[in-house]
């Protein structure tokens, strides 16, 4: 089951961390609860680096939230990514969502602690 | 379909083609050995490992994997296909069957199964290694070699394949997940490229975090067939919109796939651009060329005249495309025209109960009908109960499977039990298509494969003794099934030494069977080998001669209210024949009552019905002479000590024993007896419901059916009562005898 901990943070931002299984076993259960009625500030910065375990539904999951990012007129960074993900990215050629997506933000453990 | 659901059906599946590798390898023991069956038989090896990769079945897809190869190898003549490796493939089929009833962990836990896994991958290894090709390389031409090599890029481009694939939306809830394809599809060859589509996306609102949006367009380098990687999707294909472009594709079958798809075309032919599947150049040529023809056609696209110009200018080979796509459409088609279905046997269990269930109300609505005198309403009841027939006929007819399939089974073990016997067997099918319920079908086969093993083992003699009584010294064994009234009649025959009376004879004596001054008919000597505990083996094997097998083929048989028969000649051979009815659910019944017990006669079995009065009954041995034969009958009455029931006796009257006015005449095979009843009430359909354990004891009745007055009436089992009227008439041939004898003293 996946962990999901949202801050809105004073510098115009949203902070998501997800870890833990991101999988068809909880991702109704997840959007439902944390993303359906969420209201992103200007930047949303995503922690995806504990992510242990993501399958098809899961990066789904991932995709809709940055489509939500769009439609909410948001921009996103994504701080870290966990090799479940990087994996998966990989195979199915998603890096333009995860790694080289618009405004080139790929971010590294260093940098994710550098905007901590 | 759940993953549950899916799962069963590749275990379904995995035993399918599992048999069918057994009977490919049944004839390659034989020293039959061709393209074709080298095909299926590495298509059975691939798609169990197919399946099995895309539910994660890792310790089936890395043994079947060696198998695969050498199979392969075999089809691609590296090596050659003798009895060694047939024996080994032999083992190998048998390992896969054993991993496919377990799962990852099971195997893991088990050293025993991952030590005979370890030593077959050994024994495979002679023809899995490069080093055994040259042996059947020596033997190939120069100009075959030759002509086997091609420059590495003209390769490449020749095995590029196109999969486009547009998901189920329910693909994830099932269980389905693409990454397990796309794993699969690396195990086929080297994916080039993925295009993972998003556009089916909702807005957030809409979005259902269990629906599979994804779409996926994958350019794959492979030499695998069309086959192959159709059967990577082929538990999502029926409801999923899958399309396989060979390498050979003309242009305008991608254009077909472009316009065919919900995304935008100009989108759609970058993304196969991306995937490497079209060059930038001839798609931009083939949609300005598109555009202008529809336009100065101004009516919608033809493709197909642009396909034909645009593969004109290409020169591509258009008897490779046509064959390439004639083979996919052949395949698409034949598809659609087998359309079977499978379905799971509870639910056509459940029909069959619920047509049974209409069978007993149809008889209360004629009961009713008849009782209103409403002659409209009996006409419509008649109608009614017309296509009540038809329904149950067709829906048994469902349950009806070919015998063959059993039979099939039977030349694995023939072949493995003359191996361990040393001896040499043929095994010959006749009637493989005659058909029989499943559910008989099911329990039928371990009695046959007792009766088999008995055959194989006491029956045919050994080489050398067939040697020296002149026979061939492979012994012929026959396993055939035919129709014979309404009953399906099995045939296990034998050429062997016969079943040796004397010897049975003194067994059954030894055992305490039967005295020493006991005078018994032949086929009364040969039925002593059904008694619990018999055996005239003088070893007991791991094959038969432990006494515990005929007993059990002969209660198994008599489950299903069948019979069993010898025929045994010294020295020619034997021959069991299982006589079964052709179904248990629901029969066709003659209704007739004793002392106000209403009983169901199966209406096959019955030959007459007469007037008891009428024919001369010889005292005291319940039995008249009809047309010059004598025939021995039961009175129901006796047989099951019934006493007038006053509330359904016959206006009060107590009928006596002498009463009995009434005779079915029944027949079982050559036994012919009669049943003595009070009054026939005529044909009825009769729904047969087991009786409970606690009656299994009780003789001469197979189950109990409902009538549509809603009383209980019992179906007798003409085979039990036939034995027992037989057995009383032998018994009181006896007595009389006896009587004669003190009378002359």
């Amino acid at each position: 089951m996946a962990e999901i901990k949202i801050t809105q943070k004073r510098n115009n931002s949203t902070e998501i961390v997800i870890s833990g299984e991101l999988t068809i076993y909880c991702v109704m259960e997840v959007f439902q609860q944390h993303f359906q009625q969420i209201n992103l500030k200007e930047l949303t910065l995503f922690k995806l680096g504990n992510i242990s375990e993501i399958d098809t539904a899961g990066v789904q999951l991932l995709i809709m939230l940055m489509k939500l990012v769009k439609e909410q007129n948001s921009s996103y960074q994504i701080a870290s990514l966990g090799e479940a993900l990087a994996d998966y990215s990989n195979l199915f050629q998603l890096n333009r969502y995860f790694i080289d997506f618009e405004e080139i933000s790929v971010s590294t453990s260093a940098k994710e602690e550098e905007l901590q | 379909m759940s993953l549950d659901a899916v799962l069963q059906t590749f275990y379904v599946e995995a035993q399918e083609h599992l048999e069918s590798m057994e009977n490919v390898l049944l004839k390659m023991d034989e020293g039959e050995c061709n393209d074709e069956m080298l095909n299926d038989i590495f298509r059975s090896a691939h798609t169990i490992k197919g399946s099995a990769g895309i539910f994660g079945l890792d310790h089936i897809v890395n043994f079947t994997h060696v198998v695969e190869n050498v199979l392969d190898r075999a089809r691609d003549k590296k090596i050659a296909v003798e009895k060694d490796l047939v024996d080994v493939i032999f083992k190998c089929r048998d390992h896969i069957q054993s991993l496919v009833s377990v799962n990852l962990e099971e195997f893991t836990a088990q050293a025993d199964l991952q030590k005979i896994d370890k030593d077959l991958l050994e024994a495979l290894t002679p023809w899995a290694s490069e080093e055994s090709n040259q042996a059947v390389k020596q033997n190939t031409s120069p100009t075959e070699n030759l002509s086997e090599h091609k420059p590495t890029d003209d390769e490449d481009n020749g095995k590029l394949w196109h999969i486009s694939l547009r998901l189920s939306g329910d693909c994830l809830r099932n269980g389905m997940d693409p990454l397990s394809f796309i794993k699969f599809l690396t195990s086929l060859g080297e994916i080039k490229h993925i295009e993972t589509i998003v556009d089916n996306f909702p807005s957030s609102a809409d979005f259902d975090a269990e629906t599979l949006y994804f779409a996926y367009e994958i350019s794959l380098l492979s030499d695998a067939s069309l086959e192959e990687i159709e059967n990577t999707f082929m538990f999502v294909q029926d409801d999923s919109d899958i399309t396989i472009l060979p390498p050979s594709a003309k242009i305008d079958d991608y254009l077909s796939l472009i316009d065919k798809l919900p995304e935008e075309n100009q989108r759609l032919g970058d993304i196969l651009v991306s995937c490497g599947s079209l060059t930038k150049h001839s798609l931009e040529q083939a949609l300005i060329s598109q555009n202008k023809e529809s336009a100065e056609a101004e009516k919608p696209t033809d493709t197909h005249k642009l396909g034909q110009l645009l593969t004109e200018q290409q020169k591509v080979p258009e008897a490779v495309v046509n064959a390439a796509l004639s083979k996919q459409q052949q395949s698409k088609s034949q598809a659609t025209e087998g359309k079977q279905i499978r379905i799971d046997s509870n639910r056509l269990d459940n029909l069959i109960n619920l047509i049974g269930e209409l069978v007993i109300n149809q008889q209360r609505i004629d009961l009713l009908s008849k009782g209103s005198k409403n002659p409209p309403l009996v006409e419509a009841v008649d109608d009614f109960e017309n296509f009540t027939n038809q329904i149950r006929d067709a829906a048994l007819s469902l349950r009806m499977v070919p015998i063959g399939g059993t039979f099939q089974r039977f030349k694995r073990l023939v072949r493995d039990t003359a191996q361990e016997l040393g001896k040499e067997v043929e095994l010959t099918i006749e009637g493989a298509d005659t058909e029989l319920d499943r559910l008989m079908v099911e329990k039928l086969g371990d009695p046959l494969t007792h009766i088999v093993r008995n055959a194989m083992d006491h029956g045919l003699e050994s080489i050398e003794k067939r040697q020296a009584v002149g026979k061939n010294i492979k012994g012929q064994l026959k396993l055939s099934a035919y129709h014979e009234a309404s009953h399906i009649v099995i045939a296990i025959s034998d050429d062997g030494n016969g079943i040796d009376k004397e010897r049975v004879r003194a067994k059954a004596i030894e055992k305490g069977i039967i005295n020493s001054d006991s005078q018994l008919t032949d086929n009364e000597l040969f039925h002593l080998i059904f008694h619990p505990g018999f055996s005239t083996a003088a070893a007991v094997t791991n094959l038969s001669g432990r006494g515990v097998g005929m007993d059990v083929v002969k209660r198994n048989v008599e489950a299903l209210q069948g019979s069993i028969d010898i025929n045994s000649q010294a020295g020619v051979g034997s021959e069991f024949k299982i006589r079964l009815p052709l179904t248990l659910a629901i029969i066709d019944g003659f209704h007739v009552e004793a002392k106000g017990t209403h009983f169901i006669i199966p209406q096959a079995t019955i030959i007459e019905c007469i007037d008891l009065a009428n024919h001369q009954d010889i005292k005291a041995r319940h039995c008249i002479n009809l047309r010059g034969d004598m025939i021995p009958y039961l009175s129901m009455s006796e047989i099951f000590n019934l006493t007038p029931c006053q509330q359904h006796s016959i206006e009060n009257k107590v009928i006596e024993h002498e009463d009995k006015r009434e005779l079915v005449i029944v027949q079982f095979g050559s036994d012919v007896a009669g049943i003595a009843v009070d009054s026939l009430h005529g044909e009825i359909q009769t729904v047969v419901k087991p009786l409970g354990p606690i009656f299994k004891a009780l003789k001469g009745i197979g189950g109990s059916s409902l009538l549509g007055n809603g009383e209980i009436a019992f179906i007798l089992d003409v085979p039990q009562l036939i034995e027992l009227a037989v057995g009383n008439e032998i018994a009181n041939k006896v007595s009389a005898a006896e009587d004669i004898s003190n009378q002359d003293k």
